[in-house]
């Protein structure tokens, strides 16, 4: 803990200085985030105010530490603005430290729905090596699901005489297994791609 | 993570002029609210939107601190560098160089900007001039 932040420490002890200290770091983290996320957009503050149906003047003040009397209508509108999420929370007091250590561009940047990876669809890795068993859809079907490296083989661990159907991929090997073969051993993948295997009864 | 360090200006006697300043003449709100305000630029720097303001004066920038009374301290950047004895590491450096309120669009005591210049010069030829600022509650 650093000299300045047990300075602190000490003096969120007394009511009154907590709830100053506590009113000034929320209204510079607001307007030091309204700041660093229209700059991380390239907006001037015209664009900003167009975006959230206001006047440059406006987002001019909300970009002063000093200022205090933003709403929560207005800080959602923001949000719309910025494509993000509000959230407005109570908080103990223990959480000022990481606010207050947390006023800076680099960690009040934020990135907009359509760049947020979590709401990408990408395509999965590629599996190697062994495939496993992934889902037992019902009682004697089994699937395999892998993309392995060109010619490595699948063990199917399924009871002899089996039917299989490669559903998706292509599949060559030792036992020949084809779409609707009745049999049972290995597979050897002559892409590196998937293959969707599912095994019947007998 | 950058830190900043804080500086006060002393006086030929040696005296700490901002620590007497805001001993004498600011109650203990106002300086909670001005300790909040060096928290925030030791910790983050003095670029936070709003919280400095130029003055008439070269490299002089006055510290806003909303309230009745408006407190303008006067500072300025640097003029030095200086270790951090926490880290070991070179530090930016803001110094207090003069305190100060505004009352109707002028400051009290009148010409502080101006003595701030003054000071800060002083402060340019003997380091000596500045002391590690000393936090008055």
């Amino acid at each position: 803990m650093s000299e300045l932040t047990e300075t602190i420490r000490q003096e969120l002890k007394d009511k009154e200085t907590r709830y100053i200290y506590d009113d000034d770091l929320l209204n510079t983290y607001i307007a030091t985030q309204i700041k660093t996320l229209r700059e991380q957009r390239g907006w001037t503050q015209q664009r900003l105010a167009e975006e959230a149906g206001m006047k440059q003047t406006r987002i001019s003040v909300l970009e002063d530490v000093n200022y205090s009397s933003w709403t929560a209508k207005v800080l959602r509108r923001l949000a719309q603005a910025f494509d993000l999420r509000l959230t407005i929370k109570f908080e103990e007091f223990n959480s000022f430290f990481k606010d207050f250590e947390g006023v800076k561009p680099e960690l009040l940047a934020r990135r907009s729905f359509n760049d947020d990876p979590a709401f990408k669809d990408t395509p999965k890795p590629a599996k190697q090596g062994k495939p496993t068993v992934t889902k037992a859809v019902q009682t004697g079907l089994h699937v395999i699901e892998t993309e392995n490296p060109r010619a490595s083989q699948l063990d199917f661990p399924f009871a002899q005489r089996a039917r299989f159907d490669v559903i998706a991929g292509t599949g060559t090997g030792q036992a020949d297994i084809k779409p609707g073969e009745q049999t049972s051993g290995t597979l050897a993948l002559s892409q590196p791609q998937m293959a969707l295997v599912a095994a019947g009864g007998k | 993570m950058k830190k900043w360090l804080i500086y006060d200006y002393v006086n030929e006697q040696g005296v700490n002029e901002i620590a007497a300043w805001a001993r004498k003449y600011l109650q203990k709100k106002e300086r909670t609210k001005l300790n909040s305000k060096l928290n925030m630029i030791a910790e983050n720097g003095p670029d936070l939107p709003g919280l400095l303001l130029k003055t008439e004066v070269e490299y002089i920038y006055k510290i806003k601190v909303q309230g009745n009374p408006k407190l303008r301290p006067m500072i300025c950047h640097g003029p030095f560098k200086e270790i951090d004895d926490e880290t070991g590491e070179e530090c930016e450096t803001i110094t207090l160089l003069v305190g100060a309120k505004e009352i109707s669009w002028d400051f009290e005591p009148r010409g502080a900007d101006i003595e701030a210049g003054i000071r800060r010069q002083i402060i340019l030829r003997d380091r000596k001039r500045r002391v590690k600022h000393e936090r008055i509650n």
